[in-house]
Parts: C-alpha cells; structure tokens; sequence
C-alpha cells in the first residue's frame, strides 16, 4: 500500500488521467480502476476521493450527469473541454516531478565529487 | 454481483441520513459507493448484513460527516469564509481575553481594550460565524432552535460578563438574559434532543437528573445576579445533583456500556469545569 501522504499531491492527475482514458465514470468505478491499475497498490477513500472530484466540477474541469441505476442514483464524471487541457498540464507536471525524484533517489554516493 | 434489494438500499439510504449528511449531491454518491462496496463483499458469500457491517468497518465512524465537511469546504466559498472566519476569531478572541486577564491581574495597561476586543471577536464574530457553520453542516430544522437558542445564550453570557468586569450598566441586565434564554430555550431544546436518541435509552435518567441539576444551578446564578433570596440554596442544590448524582451516575452507566473512555468523556469533564469556573467567579464578584 502506497502511503497516503505520498498520494496527496497527484491525486487530481490519477483521476483527472483514467477519466480521460475510460470516460464517464462513477465514484465506486474509479476507486476499482486504480486499484486494478496498481495491483491493490493506490486504494482510494472515500476521504479521499469525494472532496477532489466535488472540488474538480466546482472548477469546471468535470461535468456530473446522474442515472438510475438498480434503484438508485448513480453519479458519472467527465472531463470537460478544459478538463482535457488540464489533463494535459497536470501530466507533465507529474512526469517532471517523477524525473526530479528520480534523480535524487538515483545518486551514486561519492558522483558529485567526481 | 449480486443486487441489493429496495429495502436494503433504503437501510443504508437511512443509516448515512442519520450521519447528518445533507449535501444532495453527495448523499446520492456515498449511498451508491456503499451499496458498490457491499455487493462486492457478498460476492465472497456474506449476506447484507455481514457485508453492511464489513464496510461500515472500513469507513470508520463518523467518518462520512468529516468527508462532507471536507467537500463543503472545497466546493462552498460562502461555508469556507465561514469556517475560516470561526476558526480564527475563536482563537483571537480567546488569546485576547488570556492577555487581558494577564494585564489585569499584573495591573498593567490596556487590559481593559483587549477585554472588550476578545469578547466582542467571541461574541459578534465567533459566535454568528459557528452559527452559520453548524448550519451548514446540518440543514436540520429541529436543530436550528437549539443553535439560535445556544447562540443567544453565549452572546449575552459573554457581553454580560464583559459589562460586568468593566464596570458599564446593563450587565445585570444581559446576564440575566443569557441565563433565562439558557433556562427556558436552550437547555430544554438540549435536553428534548437527547432523550430522542432511542440507541441510549439506558442514559434517561443521568440525563434527567443532569438537566435538572443545570436548571436548578442557572436559576441560582440568575437569583444570585439579581440578589433575590434561596441562591444559595439553588446553587448547592443544583450543584449537588449535578456532580455529585448525575455525573458519577453517567459515568457508571457510560462505563458499563462501553467499558473505555472516549474522547467524548474527557469534553464533558472540560465542559462541567466550564460551568463550575465561571460560576464561582460570578459568585466572587457578586459577593463583593
């Protein structure tokens, strides 16, 4: 299990990401997705994942649509148009991050004196 | 996967109502995550309510109340000035007071300025803002009599005391406001609201005896304030039922039924010494 805290941060990107790829989808869908993606690795809350997909409609980034599904509503997701751009953003942002981590965990001790 | 039935979504549909969760859009998504989790549990052969109880588990309780504050917080700018505003004059204005008495006490100047400024933020700022808060947060009709009510009572009890110390008319006045407004509206509204919770049935008589003994106690400080006669024997009558009886009788009763202490406890105890402070205080001044 990934600890949260390592999470936080890219959270938006991993949903705002597996929106783009799978299109509408509903909370229960996205939290199996990632878990699926990442072999039981990434587990999404509730406390997580709620706040960010209300915080990313009230942004403009997702739409809802609702429909019934056995008896009760059930809540889609998608990404609007500037959602897509933002996906776009949010990625590179994230690959930078990575790249930036990578060279710090990647050091050989004693290189920098070479 | 197996399908939960009509009844089955209305149990839990209920169950997350009664976490006070009152955002629409919010409620129908926690209702069809919670149905997704248990059905994905009775795949492993559970029946609804081992699987119920197996998710309820892993959220953890009151745990759904939390993540609505969290997406109100986000998504609400009106709740999140609010919220924000709440939680800075609550610790402006107490640190103001503690300064004040600090100058007070050591007789140094402007402890009276700080004074009012603490318990105008507390009283004007704080009170209003949590006002709003706890709305927010509850949209409950039934409750909003017992937060206005709370509300009034805090306002005047602070401004009363304010006037008080600082010696301005009117102080007698606004302290008794806040002690009638907590007699006749608030502690009635309390005391309704909790002998409705029918999972604590066992707690009745504690808290029977709780308000009782708080009646008796405020009517003493009101006639105390007001200098009518039988304060006294209001006071310790009062006083007598409520840490003596009531609350070693909610204890054992609590003890029994849960067998550990909570956090829930530990406020009561703060909360009792919030009453009896305040109240000796009074009486010191009063006695003066």
């Amino acid at each position: 299990m990934i600890a949260s805290e390592l999470l936080k941060g890219s959270l938006k990107t991993i949903i705002l990401k597996i929106l783009e790829e799978e299109g509408p989808m509903h909370g229960y869908a996205i939290t199996r997705k990632v878990e699926e993606l990442t072999g039981g690795k990434i587990k999404l809350t509730y406390g997580a994942l709620y706040p960010v997909l209300h915080k990313l409609e009230s942004e403009g980034v997702l739409v809802t649509t609702s429909e019934i599904y056995n008896n009760r509503m059930r809540i889609y997701y998608t990404l609007t148009q500037k959602g897509h751009s933002v996906v776009k953003e949010k990625i590179e942002e994230l690959k930078e991050f990575i790249q930036s981590l990578q060279s710090i965990i990647e050091l050989k001790p004693g290189l920098s004196y070479a | 996967m197996p399908d939960l039935t009509l009844q089955n979504i209305d149990q839990v549909s209920n169950d997350i109502q009664k976490e006070e969760i009152v955002f629409p859009h919010l409620l129908e998504e926690l209702i069809d995550h919670i149905c997704c989790d248990i059905e994905n549990e009775m795949q492993s052969d559970l029946d609804f309510e081992e699987a119920y109880e197996k998710v309820r588990l892993k959220i953890g309780s009151r745990r759904l109340k939390e993540i609505q504050e969290e997406t109100l917080y986000v998504v609400d700018t009106k709740y999140r000035h609010m919220k924000n505003t709440m939680k800075i004059s609550a610790i402006t204005g107490t640190v103001l007071l503690g300064f004040a008495s600090l100058f007070k006490i050591n007789h140094w100047p402007s402890a009276g300025i700080m004074m009012t400024l603490g318990a105008i933020c507390l009283a004007l700022i704080f009170l209003p803002s949590a006002l709003g808060v706890l709305w927010k947060e509850t949209k409950s009709g039934k409750r909003l009599f017992l937060f206005i009510s709370a509300f009034f009572a805090g306002m005047f009890f602070i401004l009363g005391i304010l006037f008080k110390v600082q010696h301005w008319p009117g102080a007698g006045v606004m302290l008794s406001l806040s002690y009638l407004s907590g007699i006749i509206f608030f502690i009635p509204a309390l005391f309704f609201s909790m002998l409705k919770d029918k999972e604590r049935k066992i707690r009745r008589p504690a808290y029977i005896l709780a308000f009782t003994g708080v009646t008796l106690h405020m009517l003493g400080l009101l006639f105390k304030i007001q200098h009518w006669p039988y304060s006294g024997l209001l006071l310790t009558t009062g006083m007598t039922i409520l840490f003596v009886i009531a609350l070693p009788l909610y204890t054992w009763i609590k003890w029994k039924d849960e067998k550990n202490v909570k956090a829930e406890y530990i406020y009561l105890l703060i909360a009792s010494l919030a009453i009896l402070i305040p109240s000796v205080l009074i009486t010191i001044i009063t006695n003066q």
